[in-house]
Order: C-alpha cells, then structure tokens, then sequence
C-alpha cells in the first residue's frame, strides 16, 4: 500500500506534473465542504466555485470535479454513461481519471467504490460505502415553471411547490397520464424539491433508502446536492395518479432480464428492433460475461 | 348667522366601530423618497367590506396596496392582522418571512392590474386556478379538476376553455381566470390593483358586475385601488382619497363622492366625466 | 312610541374650495319622524328639501346638529356614525327611494329589485315573488324584466327603481320625488304602495314634486325657505 504522498509524487512524476486526480488540493477541499454541506442539507443545492475543466461543459465536468475530489489512491472507479460502461464520454472519463489518478478502474458495479454515471442507476443494488456521482445538466427542478433563480430560492426556502405539481397536472391534462418520464422531480427527506438528473424515473425507486451515497454536481451552474444513505426519497405524484415507472412487454433480447431498463435498438433497414438492458454490466453479468 | 367655519372637513368617521377590523394600520409611513410612496396611514377594514383608495397616478395608493398585502415593508407605524382562528393580532410588521408567506397564501388574494402578472403563461386555465390548491397542499387531480371547473363557471368562463393557455384569451377572460385563480384557496382578504384599467369599456361592466356579484356572494372584503371614481362607486362601501402620499378623505362611498370635503377630492370628483 | 328620527339643529354649507365659494344650504333644521306618518319636505327650488333629505340618509355631511335613528331600540347618530355603522343601517332600518336609478352594468331588472332582499338575506324565492308583485303592481311589461334597465326609458327605470326602494320593508323610507316624470297613473301606484308602508308602520321623509301626489300622502308639511345669499363670498382661504 502507497502512502498518498508517494502516490501523488509517482504520478506527477509520470503525468507531466498534474495534481493528483487533476485538481489542486484548495479545490479539492472546498469542493468536498459542499459537498459536507449538500450531505448535512438532503436535496438542498450548494453552490460552488467550479473550475475549468479539460472538456466542454455538458460533458459532466460537474460529475468529474466531484469524483475528483472523492477519489483516493485506493478507490476503484467506474464511469457510465446511459448505462453503458463502453460509450466515448464513459470510456474518455475513465481514461482521464486513470491517467491524472493511476487508480483501478472497473465496468463492475459491484467492485466499485465510486461510480460515476450519467441517465441511469446500475441495475444491480448499490451497497454500503459506495457513491454514486451524478452528471446534472440543470440542477433547478424549478427551472422551466419559474425562470428567476431569485424566485426559486424563495420557492425552496418557503417550501413552495405547489407549481411542480403544476407541470405533472398538465401533463395529465394533456397525455392523460404522467407523462415526464426522466428528471423526474422528487422531495427529498419530506424537504427539499430536487431534480435527480436526466435518469429515467425508473430509476427514482433506487434513489429511495439507498444505502449508496448519492452526489450530483452541476459543473456549468456550479451546484451540488446530495442524497445520503437510507434517505427517503418521494417522487411527485397525484392521489388518483399515483406514481409508477416505466415497464416493457418484452424482457431483453440478450439476458432475458424482465425488470431492468431496457433500450430500443434499430437492427436493420427493415425496421427490424430489438430491446436490450441499458446497463451492460448487468446485462453482460447475467449472460455468464466478465469484462474485467 | 352660520358659522362658516365649523367643523369643516370633519372626518365622518370620528366613532370608532364596534366590530372588530380585519386589518388595520396606524400611522403607517413608506417613503422611497420624500413625496414618493405614503405616510402616516390609518386605515381599518372590515369583514365583507370593500374599501377603494382612490387618486391619481403617483399618489402612493398603490404602494399603500403593497404594504398592506405585506407585499413590502414599511417605514414606521403599525399593521397588524386579526386571523379568524385566533383572538389575538398578528403584526405583519415583525412576522418570520415563513409565517408572512403562508398568510398570504391562505388568506390573502391579490389581483394584478396586469392579469398575466398573475397567471402562468406555459400553464392551461385550469392549471392556473389549480396552483394555489396544491400550493396548499391538495393532491388529488379529480379534485383539482372540479375546483378548476367550478371557479371558472363562476367567473363565466366556458368549462371547455379549462386546458387552454391564459395566452389564447382576451383581456377579459384573462382578467376574469386571475380572479378565479385569487379566489380558489377562499381568502378572507383580497387585495386588486386596477383590476378594470387597460380593458374595454363593455369588458369593464362585465367584469364589474361579477365582482360585484361574488363580493356578495362570498362575502369578501376587498381592498381596491381604483383611480377610476365609477369603479369605487359601484364597488365599494368605503373610500379613502390619496393625494401626495396622504390619505386627504375617507368615508362612505357615495358620501365621499357627492359631498366631497377635501379640496382634492373635489376636484377629482368634478374632473369626471358624466355619461 | 318613540320617534323613529330626530333631526336637530342641522346645518350645511359646502364649501368649493377650488372655486373659493361657500354656499349655505342648510341653517339649524329640526324635524322629527313617527311610525306610520309622511312628512313632506316643501319648499321653493333651491330651499334645500333635498340636501336635507340626503343629509338624513348619510349621503351628505353635514357641519353641525345630530341626526338619531331609531335602530334596534336605540338611537344612532348617523352624522357622526363610523360609516360600517351607516352602512349597517342602510341594510336594515333606512331606505332611499331617488328618481334616478344607479344602473348596475348587465344586472336584469328583476334582480336590481332583489339584490336588496337578497343581501338581507331573504331567500331567492321569497325575493322573486316579491319582485314581481313589485314590477307588476308598477306597470312594469314582463318582457323588459330579465333585460337590464340601462336601456330602458326614464320612466321604466324609474319604476324598477321605486320596485326595488319598496322592496325591504325599511322602518324609515326616504323618498326624493319618487313620481317626477311619471304619468297619473304610475304615480297613483306609487302613492298605493306609499299608503301601504304607512300602514304597517314605516315613517316616510319626502319630497313631492305633484301638488297632487304631495296632498294624498303627507301628514305634516315641513316647510323651508331657502338661506338668504351669502354665497361667492370671497373672504374664505
């Protein structure tokens, strides 16, 4: 086992003189304050002074700035995006973080410590001592019914979200269902209105009790909010229009899963398609696959 | 001989009331700068009532109408809030900013001059008037649902219009949906800003009349800015006449109106057209 | 029986101040009202019948006197009455009867003359019935009931507007020239429906502009004369 110090002068020495994970220390604590805070206020977004990045905005340099600060020497890291551990900004993301932390890497859920993932939740149950880092594109659930960020501070402080309620009733209004299927909005510990990132709400169930430490960082609007472990997590619905997730008639075309999130996926030119699971570990796990 | 002298521009509201007022402010004072906002107000209202303040533009009436819908704060003086739950009084004045804004989210209404001020633009009819309700905490969408329906029949809207956007209605009709999204949480107290300005002459009876309608039928008390002296006459039972920042007359409408005492009220009196 | 009015020492001047006149209207009246009794207010043009009358509904203010009403066994003041007070007893114990009707803008004519019983909280049906015996008793043609008087002719509206002065049973009925611009036999309804209240009990303050009418129902003339001239005096600042 390395000492940090060692390992920080090893790859600076074998990485053209990057700090360890890219970062300089200052930010790193600072970060990692907000990210107490977020942790100490379930739901509640911190703001936080977010640095350049080597990649354009939207391509989850808020996820990348917190994994930068959580990740240590010892961490095993995965990086998915759309549930897929193989897509370029997954695979880039990992690579970065490989070369500016020379740690472990996995496409193993289960082996992780510290997963970073953008549009989905891993299939397989999260455990203790495992974080989860979130890639959000807009941090405010409020955003699109009220433009103002002064008015949606006020909104959160006074606990004023009656007009979220508003977006799920027109959507009644006009699909006769709840129609928002992603970023569907969630109240966390009975509190705070929160935005759970472009994840399908097939995904909210898992952010509930989950014993997983859950961290979303919005790099171009600079916020954090977190979900600690076994927190309880509710997703907006109506009385008569309760809440419930998305469900497929068939079971995926690779392992024959019937419960997990499954991918429409075009074939041919004759209009040929086929549904996958969206999370390839899980999918590849269940097919008697290893990746690693 | 007479004395010319006496008593002139007594107030006629020198007694106090026996019933007890809604809200009242003494002595309230707001001044953005000196001749801009109001001083030294004393006003009380009272249960089912609907008090005008009326005067021309920059006389402070609508800065009066902020401060006493807690919308702002003021400088010196009292307001103070008789909740109907509770005996005591609640002053506005040193109120935790929560407390301030669940007050006037359940008893207190207001109605924008402008009436997409206070309606969404990207929400149907029938989610405007519903907002308030699941402000308030209500979940049930059939619920909702025949809320919404129920609010706009009483402001004359057609039932089919309830999943149309604000934007695809009149004036009138715009006016009328922020008049049921005010009323469908039954506040005790409802605050309008020129609710009648900037519509149609024949839109403004209409409208008019239903206020009148459903201040009688819901028993509201209503505090109105006007400075239209028609608007007060029909609406009101009470009138208080702003000049400069000061309240320069106060009584009963139609006292006010045909016997004006103060020197402005006069002239604004006599200012009006006759049809 | 107590009065149901005492009127003492009332006195008015209005005061324009943007004109910088003064015009005394109203000098150290007294007058007193029993139940079942008209006094009629008579005078010359000018003489202040109307000031006065206004005066004892709350509609004018007045600079000095008192003005009791009998309400609920006891007297108000409405001179000096909070108006929540004067509005009280416009409700329930004075009426007010003018020749001009307020038009309430869509309102049709029959709910003009319930909107009082109404807000006194007389059931709808009880307010409709009496409506019509109203509207019909006053020749008032059923069709013009469910349209709104805006459009209708002085006379109707005038009608419509003495139905809905009759409408509550008001101990103290004031009457500003119900029948002005009525014909004969409009006016003799009136006068019925006049007789009516004094039977049951109602004192009436009028002005009468037909010698005729004026002859049928009062009990006691109350004579004034109008205040010699010191208007357009100048010395006022």
């Amino acid at each position: 086992m390395r000492s940090v110090n060692e390992h920080i002068n090893q790859s600076a020495q074998s990485e053209q003189n990057y700090n360890f994970a890219y970062l300089d220390e200052q930010t790193k604590r600072m970060i990692r304050r907000a990210i107490l805070k977020g942790i100490a206020i379930p739901g509640y977004q911190v703001a936080f002074q977010g640095r350049e990045m080597p990649m354009p905005y939207g391509w989850g340099t808020g996820g990348i700035m917190l994994s930068a600060s959580i990740l240590g020497p010892k961490d095993c890291f995965k990086v998915i995006d759309q549930g897929a551990d193989d897509t370029t900004n997954a695979v880039s993301i990992r690579q970065f973080f490989e070369k500016v932390c020379d740690i472990e890497v996995t496409q193993k859920t289960a082996n992780a410590s510290v997963i970073q993932t953008r549009h989905r939740i891993p299939e397989h149950s999260l455990v203790e001592g495992q974080i989860l880092v979130f890639q959000v594109p807009i941090p405010e659930p409020l955003r699109f019914i009220e433009p103002r960020e002064t008015r949606t501070k006020k909104m959160h402080a006074y606990s004023d979200y009656g007009s979220m309620q508003v977006k799920l009733y027109e959507d009644i209004v006009q699909y006769g269902h709840i129609a928002t299927s992603y970023a569907y909005p969630v109240i966390v510990h009975g509190r705070y209105l929160m935005d759970p990132s472009p994840i399908p709400k097939f995904d909210n169930p898992k952010l509930h009790m989950s014993p997983a430490l859950l961290v979303f960082g919005a790099g171009r609007e600079k916020r954090i909010y977190c979900i600690p472990p076994y927190t309880d997590v509710k997703s907006l619905d109506f009385e008569d229009h309760p809440f419930s997730i998305q469900q497929w008639d068939q079971a995926c075309a690779q392992c024959g899963s019937h419960d997990s999130f499954l991918d429409e996926v075009l074939i041919d030119d004759q209009g040929g398609r086929m549904f996958v699971c969206s999370d390839t570990d899980f999918c590849q796990q269940r097919q008697g696959n290893s990746n690693d | 001989m007479i004395n010319l002298e006496s008593n002139i521009g007594k107030p006629a509201d020198d007694e106090p009331a026996q019933e007890r007022a809604i809200l009242k402010c003494c002595d309230l004072s707001m001044l953005y700068e000196p001749g801009k906002g109001f001083e030294n107000a004393n006003l009380e209202i009272f249960s089912g009532e609907v008090l005008a303040i009326v005067g021309e533009s920059g006389s402070g009436k609508s800065s009066l109408l902020k401060t006493l819908s807690a919308q702002i704060d003021s400088q010196h003086g009292s307001l103070n809030y008789f909740p109907a739950s509770s005996t005591t009084s609640l002053n506005l004045k040193n109120i935790s900013e929560a407390k301030r804004q669940s007050l006037i989210r359940s008893d207190f209404g207001l109605v924008h001059q402008h009436p997409m001020d206070g309606l969404r633009s990207r929400v149907s009819a029938g989610g405007n008037i519903a907002e308030p309700l699941m402000q308030n905490g209500e979940r049930n969408y059939e619920q909702l649902r025949a809320q919404a329906l129920h609010w706009l029949d009483a402001v004359e809207i057609d039932c089919d219009r309830i999943d149309d956007l604000p934007t695809t209605f009149s004036g009138g009709m715009q006016q009328r949906l922020q008049i049921a999204r005010c009323l469908v949480t039954q506040p005790r107290l409802i605050f309008m800003d020129e609710p009648t300005a900037g519509l149609d002459v024949s839109v403004q009876a209409r409208l008019l009349d239903l206020m009148r309608k459903l201040v009688k039928q819901l028993q509201l008390s209503v505090v109105l800015v006007t400075h239209d002296l028609s608007v007060a006459r029909l609406l009101s039972d009470r009138i208080v006449v702003m000049q400069k920042g000061k309240i320069v007359e106060a009584g009963l409408s139609d006292r006010v109106l045909d016997d004006p005492q103060a020197p402005y009220t006069q002239l604004l009196v006599s200012s009006v057209l006759q049809s | 029986m107590p009065a149901l009015l005492i009127a003492e020492n009332l006195s008015k001047t209005f005061v324009l101040h943007n004109q910088n006149i003064q015009l005394p209207v109203l000098y150290q009246q007294s007058l007193e009202l029993h139940a079942g009794e008209c006094l009629v207010l008579n005078g010359p043009s000018g003489s202040g019948k109307s000031s006065l009358l206004r005066s004892l509904y709350g509609n004018y203010q007045t600079d000095s006197g008192n003005i009791n009403i009998l309400s609920e066994n006891s007297y108000v003041d409405i001179c000096h009455a909070h108006p929540r007070k004067v509005v009280a007893l416009r409700r329930n114990t004075i009426g007010w009867v003018s020749q001009f009707l307020r038009v309430i803008p869509r309102l049709p004519a029959i709910e003009v003359v319930m909107q009082p019983m109404l807000e006194s909280g007389i059931t709808e049906h009880h307010a409709r019935d009496k409506a019509e015996y109203l509207l019909n008793h006053l020749n008032v043609s059923q069709r013009l009931w469910e349209l709104p008087p805006a459009t209708f002719s002085g006379g109707e509206q005038q009608r419509v507007n003495i139905a809905q002065g009759f409408a509550l049973d008001y101990p103290i009925l004031l009457l500003d020239e119900p029948t002005a611009s009525l014909d004969d036999n409009n006016s003799a309804k009136v006068i019925e429906l006049i007789q009516a209240a004094k039977r049951r009990g109602a004192g009436i303050v009028g002005i009468f502009h037909d010698a005729w009418v004026r002859d049928q129902v009062a009990d006691r003339i109350y004579t004034m004369q109008a205040i010699t001239p010191k208007g357009k005096t100048r010395d006022y600042q």
